[in-house]
């Protein structure tokens, strides 16, 4: 058994030093959208704190655009100085302030997705959508609250869930081998189905990180017109506060594909891409 | 063959019916009108019959109201069909019947008009009938109906009641049944009625009616003398809370009344009623005034209050700290619309500033109103529930008066640490909102992610990796066999024994039941076993053999064991050392 054992740990020691030194991917997807991303302000300070603190005191003082601006620039600005959630979450506050409710819940979905479990990010998502009109973003129903537990992790945090998934079901399989019996064969089915469960969190907010997802944040709703001009024909009218996947984008125009898996393009404005 | 007989015979029957259908011959429409009698007494319920002949679809126009005649809802159309051979002829009867029930309200000749029965696009008359009603002046003579109201006249609101008394000579005792006729007893316009709690019992030995229907709400009560006559005197009684202002009429009320028989009937298997004696008597129409409130003294938060009326509070508990529920119960009792007024509310009373009031819940009846506040007191300063003031109008004095609660003593301790209510009340109000930015946005370390290939890989592999494990073990038996669980367990149980043997010999045979588990042998295997070196060397059996040392060691403390446990030698063997050896002996292969 002590023989296995070591297998094991050896083969959980030449995996470890691959997942510790994996970077992490998570970052800004699109800093150049044009989709309701302002741009900064030409006097805004380039370093990525000095910018948030800027926009800190014009928040206090109570001037939301500027603000704004000084975020929008420290987003741009990137790096580490500045944790990209609060901001995403500063600037939904702005937003919100400034009675656009609309890019308020795009903000608040665009930090919830980099903090799935922040309870100040979903109470105020839950607040801007109640005010803007839109459906709640928990609608309490059991398929609401699956996706909830699901998409509650980071990519990096149900990566490591999967793991020691994996890792739980390797070792109850090992026991069954050496030690055999019933009891060990129904646990290291359990721990097989675990396993397989565990990955499904991991694969939604792979998923999730991957698609350029868009929230449409047009309170009646918008137009999903079978091509880019005004006048086009409306498919269908897509749901305020409901998710769509970038496919293309033209001046002014972005194409997606809508909830019943029709393509077709909507106003840049319309909609809010939440990678960020 | 019986069924295809029958079926023959439907058939035919179904022929001969087609046959003289097609050959009968329809007669031109006819519309008539009858009554059951042509002289009737007042009171007494006649038929009128309106029948449409030779049609098959009509409508009755309903006729207008014929003054003195209380013409009932008309019933049908009942149809009637019969095929007659007359002279060679097939002749087709068809006919549409209407009844409706008249009952005379005064004496006189009436003209009952042509009444129009429409018969597809044309519309066709009946002649007009005369009705000749009298006064049954024996049925004066022996009976009576007087319908008596508590007040000619009454104020928009107040409650009256309305009594019907009637009866017969008492000396007929043979008299057993009384149909009224009370054309308002139903509904009474302008009014609503007042549920009343029943009255005595009903006499056992009367069959009463109200318009043909079954009435059981009667009572009987002390014999009246009218006329010089005692008359055996029944009542039933009905209340009202007139709406509106204005004359509320009660039309002439007629009884009828007089004996009944019982009749088996046979066929029904039950019993039917049969009148062997009938007599009518007439009451007078009575008309009651309804006076409307006056304007002028109106106070402005009246509520519709209208009767004489007493009050009475209670409150409970008493003793409270300020913000405590206080219920405080007023119940209000008299002749009165107690059912329908609308109870005052302290919150608009300038005495019950000191007061919050949480809400009511209220118990109608027609002889009491209960209302329960739910007060609170605000400040500990208060010292009773002050009276509670209700706009009444008294019919009597025909004034408006106020009703007022008597005060209620009550002691309110104040609030510890706390505001009083009124000031939390006049606090800034609370509501949800956002949650506020984090200033100090600072990132954390951000967790390293495993690698999607080794999560896939891992997935891949650990199961394969396992099952090869697992198929190495197996091809040396199954692991979880008795045999491998008593070899794994060897060195744990040898432990166990060696504390509990209590000399040379129990020690022995648990070091003999170690060995043999270890070897998957039995305990005796290894009592005198001997060591014989063989070509290869090692212990014979062993699968593994033993390095020599350790041969040579086992063989000499398993002699040693044996020795002393046959000898009888009380020498001590040290435990550990048996332990180390056993541990030797697993490590070496054992």
């Amino acid at each position: 058994m002590g023989r296995w054992l070591a297998i094991l740990v050896c083969l959980l020691a030449a995996l470890a030093p691959r997942a510790l030194a994996a970077e992490s991917t998570a970052g800004p997807a699109d800093g150049t959208s044009s989709v309701t991303s302002p741009a900064a302000s030409p006097g805004a300070p380039a370093d990525a704190r000095a910018s948030f603190e800027a926009g800190v005191a014009a928040y206090r003082a109570g001037d939301f655009g500027r603000a704004r601006a000084h975020w929008l620039a420290a987003l741009d600005a990137g790096g580490d100085q500045v944790d990209r959630k609060a901001l995403c979450f500063a600037l939904g506050n702005a937003a919100a302030r400034s009675q656009d409710l609309g890019a308020a819940v795009g903000w608040y979905s665009a930090a919830q997705r980099l903090a799935p479990r922040d309870a100040d990010v979903l109470a105020n998502l839950e607040f801007a959508r109640r005010e803007a009109g839109f459906e709640p973003f928990d609608k309490g129903d059991l398929t609401s609250t699956l996706q909830r537990v699901f998409d509650a992790w980071t990519v990096a945090e149900a990566s490591w869930i999967a793991l020691g998934a994996i890792v739980l079901f390797f070792a109850v399989l090992l026991f069954e081998a050496l030690r055999g019996g019933a009891g060990w064969r129904r646990f290291a089915i359990l721990c097989g189905a675990g396993a397989l469960l565990a990955i499904v969190p991991w694969v939604r907010a792979l998923e999730r990180e991957r698609a350029d997802a868009l929230l449409v944040i047009e309170k009646s709703g918008a137009p999903l017109r079978s091509e880019p001009r005004d006048g086009a024909t409306t498919i269908e009218t897509l749901a305020a506060g409901s998710g769509v996947r970038r496919l293309d984008e033209l001046p002014g125009w972005v194409r997606v594909t809508g909830v019943e898996n029709a393509s077709g393009w909507v106003r840049a404005e319309s909609v809010f891409a939440l990678a960020r | 063959m019986k069924d295809g007989f029958v079926h023959a015979l439907r058939a035919a029957a179904a022929l001969v019916a087609l046959v003289l259908c097609a050959f009968a011959q329809s007669a031109e429409p006819r519309v008539t009108a009858k009554l059951s009698t042509g002289v009737a007494k007042l009171g007494e319920q006649i038929t009128l019959q309106v029948i449409a002949e030779n049609v098959a679809d009509a409508t009755l126009v309903p006729p207008s109201a014929i003054e003195g005649l209380r013409v009932g809802a008309f019933s049908g159309p009942f149809r009637e069909s019969s095929t007659t051979f007359s002279g060679g002829r097939v002749v087709q009867y068809l006919a549409l019947t209407w009844n409706a029930a008249i009952r005379p309200e005064k004496t006189g000749e009436f003209t009952i008009p042509p009444l129009s029965v429409k018969i597809g696009n044309r519309v066709a008359q009946t002649a007009a009938l005369s009705l000749t009603v009298v006064a049954d002046l024996q049925g004066e003579d022996l009976g009576f109906i007087q319908v008596i109201p508590s007040s000619k006249r009454v104020i928009d609101g107040q409650p009256f009641s309305v009594e019907v008394r009637f009866g017969w000579d008492a000396r007929r005792t043979r008299f057993n049944y009384a149909i009224l006729s009370l054309p308002w007893w139903r509904q009474l316009e302008g009014t609503v009625e007042n549920a009343l709690a029943p009255s005595g019992r009903p006499p056992s030995d009367v069959y009463a009616f109200i318009d043909n229907e079954r009435f059981e709400g009667i009572e009987e009560i002390e014999p009246t003398t009218l006329r010089g006559t005692t008359f055996r005197t029944f009542r039933m009684v009905k209340s009202f809370t007139p709406t509106r202002a204005g004359q509320l009429e009660l039309s002439t009320s007629s009884l009828e009344f007089g004996r009944v028989v019982a009749r088996e009937d046979f066929f029904a298997f039950r019993q039917s009623l049969e009148r062997a004696e009938q007599f009518f008597a007439r009451g007078e129409p009575l008309s009651i005034e309804v006076v409307p409130l006056p304007e002028s003294g109106r106070p402005f938060d009246f509520g519709g209050a209208v009767g004489t009326f007493s009050v009475k509070a209670g409150a409970e508990p008493r003793d409270v700290t300020a913000g405590d529920s206080i219920k405080f119960k007023v119940e209000w009792t008299g002749a009165g619309n107690l059912e329908f007024f609308e109870a005052p509310d302290p919150e608009h009373q300038e005495a019950f500033k000191g007061f919050r009031v949480y809400g009511k819940t209220e118990t109608k009846s027609v002889d009491r109103r209960v209302v329960v506040y739910d007060l609170a007191p605000l400040e500990s300063t208060l010292q009773a529930i002050p009276p509670l003031e209700m706009p009444v109008f008294d019919p009597e004095a025909m004034r408006y008066v106020r009703l007022a609660t008597p005060p209620i003593t009550i002691h309110v301790r104040p609030l510890k640490d706390a505001k009083t209510l009124e000031a939390e009340g006049s606090a800034e109000r609370s509501a949800r909102d956002l949650v506020d930015i984090d200033a100090r946005a600072e990132a954390s370390e951000s967790l390293p992610r495993v690698p999607g290939e080794v999560l896939l890989g891992a997935l891949v592999l650990a199961p394969a990796l396992a099952l090869g494990v697992r198929a190495r073990v197996r091809r040396r038996g199954d692991p979880n066999a008795p045999a491998e669980k008593r070899r794994r367990k060897a060195r744990r149980q040898l432990e166990r024994e060696l504390a509990s043997a209590a000399d040379a010999r129990g020690r022995f045979e648990a070091f003999c039941e170690f060995l043999g588990a270890r070897t998957r042998e039995s305990r005796e295997a290894w009592i005198g076993r001997r060591f014989e070196r063989g070509a290869q060397g090692g212990v014979p059996g062993l699968a593994t053999p033993l390095a020599p040392e350790l041969e040579r060691e086992l063989e000499r403390e398993l002699a040693s064991l044996e020795h002393a446990a046959w000898s009888g030698e009380a020498r001590e063997t040290d435990r550990g050392r048996l332990l180390a050896l056993a541990d030797r002996l697993i490590a070496g292969g054992l």
